[in-house]
């Protein structure tokens, strides 16, 4: 197990430790390592470095060994030519310019710069925000872990019935003044002046709470004096109305003024 | 050009000025990008608050001076719009409960550096600058918003042109693209040549990739 990972350790070092990129991107490393302009002089001079890291290549997938053996060719051709008495060309021949690996450098070289630049501007956090119409958002700061598993089921339920509790019931109770019919109020009247034979307007309406029930205690009142059940007396205009019992009520009278109030 | 609005609103004409400064030409130009619910571009402006087009310009100009506001114009193409001052980023940051802007790996930076710089870019155009496959690293780039599809150039295969977006400008905290920081010289070149250069090599001879 302990060979294992030292083994490992070891393959992740010699693979990750150069982690290029790309092909110009290792050769660029090279260059510079060795502090040379980038020319075809100093290509050549870090050649066979270039393809001792390809042959390390062997467990990369097949596209990326291929990206650099690309130019590891590109290199091993520049270097031949310097090395060897330069063949004559042939018409037929197209080999590729050497100054083209050279200028393809140069550019990569320049990109990383400009790229270094701008990955500067996020280190430096330097960003800005347009205006996404999301709003404010203010940052809770909370000190405690909350997590639900630690409440009681007892702490949860009472808050589920807090909740609950504010949310509206299907049926609503609708709070209604209870009406005094003109029946009821005639029964009342008739009651209080059986009993006393003589009864003021005002004591009947003195447990009235609203206007309608004064006004419907006069209707009855009216219905009353009109058959003659009681009759009224008042000495002057705006005075105390006094109801005295009159003749006699038979239950026909009744029932006949019951159907007064329904028409 | 104030007559109208005279009328309309019944304020006496000595009210409006007849002829804005360029201060107060910044300043409506901030009000309108201020209720604008989109980015307008900058016609958009002109023709919408009776301006003429050099008086827009007049007026972006003077607000491109003034860096010590909360906030700044971005011109993303010929689209403006208002976006914060990035010397405050930390702060409204907070206030707003993001996350610093997530880092971009070197490969990730060295293809949207192209597009940024020489856009619009294909990936073909990356591939060969970068001398290595980036199909990945553009997919990432478009997945973040940090560059679009812009274009179709015309060659084989009609490869996607990438151009970026305004969320780049507010990523990288940038009024518009002339606010890039500007690529030096090496070895006595122009960088920026150089990368075109490249960049239209791409298409010339046996490099040439289709798509």
């Amino acid at each position: 197990m302990a060979s294992d990972l030292g083994e490992l350790t070891l393959h992740t070092y010699q693979t990750r430790l150069p982690s290029f990129e790309g092909p110009l991107d290792l050769l660029l490393h090279l260059i510079e390592r060795q502090k040379l302009d980038i020319s075809e002089v100093s290509l050549v001079a870090v050649t066979d470095q270039f393809l001792d890291h390809i042959a390390n290549l062997d467990e990369h997938a097949p596209h990326i060994i291929a990206e650099f053996t690309s130019v590891g060719t590109r290199l091993t051709l520049l270097k031949s030519r310097w090395l060897l008495p330069k063949p004559p060309i042939t018409d037929d021949e197209v080999s590729p310019d050497p100054d083209d690996l050279v200028e393809q450098l140069r550019a990569y070289q320049q990109l990383k710069i400009a790229a270094a630049q701008l990955g500067e501007r996020i280190s430096e956090g330097f960003s800005s925000y347009a205006n996404t119409g999301v709003g404010p958002v203010v940052r809770v700061q909370s000190t405690e872990n909350i997590k639900l598993a630690t409440y009681e089921p007892r702490v949860l339920l009472a808050a589920i019935r807090r909740r609950l509790s504010v949310v509206p019931k299907a049926i609503q109770a609708i709070r209604t003044r209870r009406i005094v019919s003109i029946r009821e109020m005639t029964d009342r009247i008739l009651t209080a002046v059986s009993d006393r034979g003589r009864v003021s307007f005002s004591s009947l309406t003195e447990d009235a709470r609203t206007r309608t029930d004064r006004a419907t205690a006069f209707l009855a009142t009216l219905v009353l004096v009109r058959r003659q059940i009681i009759n009224a007396e008042q000495d002057e205009l705006f005075s105390e109305i006094a109801l005295i019992k009159g003749g006699e009520v038979d239950s026909d009278t009744l029932l006949d003024m019951e159907n007064d109030f329904v028409n | 050009m104030s007559t109208d609005v005279t009328a309309q609103s019944g304020l006496p004409a000595e009210w409006l000025p007849t002829d804005y400064t360029s201060e107060e030409l910044a300043a409506l130009i901030e009000a309108v990008l201020l209720v604008s619910p989109e980015p307008p571009t900058i016609e958009e402006i002109a023709a919408g608050a009776d301006l003429a087009l050099d008086e827009v310009e007049e007026g972006l100009a003077h607000l491109e001076q003034q860096t010590q506001r909360g906030w700044l114009v971005q011109r993303h193409g010929r689209r403006l719009s208002l976006a914060t001052n990035p010397r405050y980023a930390d702060r409204v940051r907070m206030f707003l409960g993001l996350d610093r802007e997530a880092k971009l790996s070197s490969a990730s930076l060295e293809a949207l550096a192209l597009v940024a710089y020489q856009q619009p870019v294909t990936r073909a155009e990356v591939e060969r600058i970068r001398g290595v496959d980036s199909s990945g690293v553009l997919a990432t780039l478009h997945a973040r918003g940090l560059i679009e599809p812009v274009a179709r150039l015309a060659t084989v295969g009609n490869p996607i042109q990438y151009g970026t977006t305004a969320l780049f400008l507010s990523h990288f905290g940038l009024q518009s693209l002339d606010d890039l920081p500007p690529i030096g010289m090496i070895n006595g070149k122009d960088g920026a040549e150089m990368l075109a250069a490249a960049q239209a090599e791409t298409w010339s001879g046996e490099t040439s990739e289709s798509e």
